[in-house]
């Protein structure tokens, strides 16, 4: 088996004639020809981190500005609806005064309440004034509800 | 080259008239050793010239950043080490859907080179270390073909020297069982 210690150690690569001596000058005229080849300075070495930081602000603050653009935009209806939505029967009962709880009350047969209440309906001029206060009532809780 | 040659040639380099002279007597000392070292990994003389001058050029320009903690000799080493490095990937690449390996378009070059005058069995040399992975075929050139010591070798590579001396081991236990395949 031949072993690496048998084989002669030769540099068989050659090169072109005068090759080397040629170099010299050709690396020499590159040097004053070539007109990027100058002092690389800090700026040179942080380049690239500092192009890459100024493209991540660019894209975080285009975002910010497509959110904020977004919100402007959005529809009031639904900022309404959303407010309407929260209101229930029970908020709408509560926001009727002690008077219109008596008429309530009579309406649904709690009428004794509204005898005890001192508040009664005993004549057709009365049932008119209780239904256009009725209709009135109606129209403004279908309104909350459109 | 000695180092007090190397001193000798950083103190005119830092100076901004004698700074080209100095860069002159760089190519002269070490351009040799360069382009061999690049020529053993690349094969062909087109593409050592070129990258042989990129190293020259790059050590030019980064001459300022040199802070003499390694010598001036491993410092040009390790940037044509890079530049040759850098060079194979991007050859690599693209041979990557060709049937045909980069190593082997390297033996075919090897062939066929008009400045290889090596007789059969340097050339079946040549091609066992051509089968390496590139590192450590630059361990084995620079150890076999250059000596350069482990710790000059380890300087230039960033590798420790326990390592290298089990990848040139194993090195030259390839580069023995390919001479000897029938």
């Amino acid at each position: 088996m031949k072993k690496l210690e048998d084989i002669p150690k030769r540099n068989n690569f050659t090169v072109p004639d005068n090759y080397f001596e040629n170099l010299e000058s050709e690396i020499d005229n590159r040097i004053k020809s070539e007109p990027l080849l100058r002092k690389v300075t800090a700026f040179d070495i942080f380049k690239p981190y500092i192009y890459m930081a100024a493209a991540v602000m660019l894209i975080v603050g285009g975002l910010k500005l497509v959110v904020l653009v977004a919100d402007l935009k959005s529809d009031p209806k639904t900022e309404s609806a959303a407010v309407v939505e929260t209101l229930d029967y029970d908020d709408f009962m509560n926001d009727l005064s002690t008077d219109d709880l008596t008429l309530y009350e009579y309406l649904n047969n709690d009428y004794e309440d509204a005898i005890n209440d001192g508040e009664i309906i005993s004549s057709e001029e009365d049932l008119a004034y209780v239904e256009d206060y009725l209709s009135q009532y109606y129209l403004e809780y279908e309104l909350l509800y459109e | 080259m000695d180092i007090n040659s190397d001193n000798e040639i950083l103190r005119l380099l830092t100076i901004p008239e004698s700074r080209n002279e100095a860069f002159g007597m760089v190519v002269k000392s070490y351009s040799k050793q360069l382009y061999y070292h690049i020529r053993r990994m690349v094969i062909d003389h087109n593409d050592t010239n070129d990258l042989l001058q990129d190293t020259l050029i790059k050590a030019y320009t980064k001459i300022d950043t040199f802070r003499g903690d390694s010598s001036l000799y491993t410092w040009l080493y390790r940037i044509a080490t890079n530049t040759t490095l850098n060079f194979l990937e991007r050859k690599k690449k693209s041979f990557v859907f060709s049937a045909m390996g980069y190593e082997d378009s390297l033996a075919d070059k090897l062939e066929s080179d008009q400045f290889f005058d090596g007789d059969l069995l340097q050339k079946r040399l040549q091609k066992a270390v051509l089968t390496l992975p590139e590192k450590q075929r630059l361990v084995f050139n620079m150890k076999y073909y250059d000596d350069l010591k482990y710790e000059e070798i380890s300087e230039i590579l960033g590798t420790s020297v326990g390592g290298l001396k089990a990848s040139y081991h194993h090195a030259v236990q390839k580069v023995e069982n390919y001479i000897n395949e029938v």
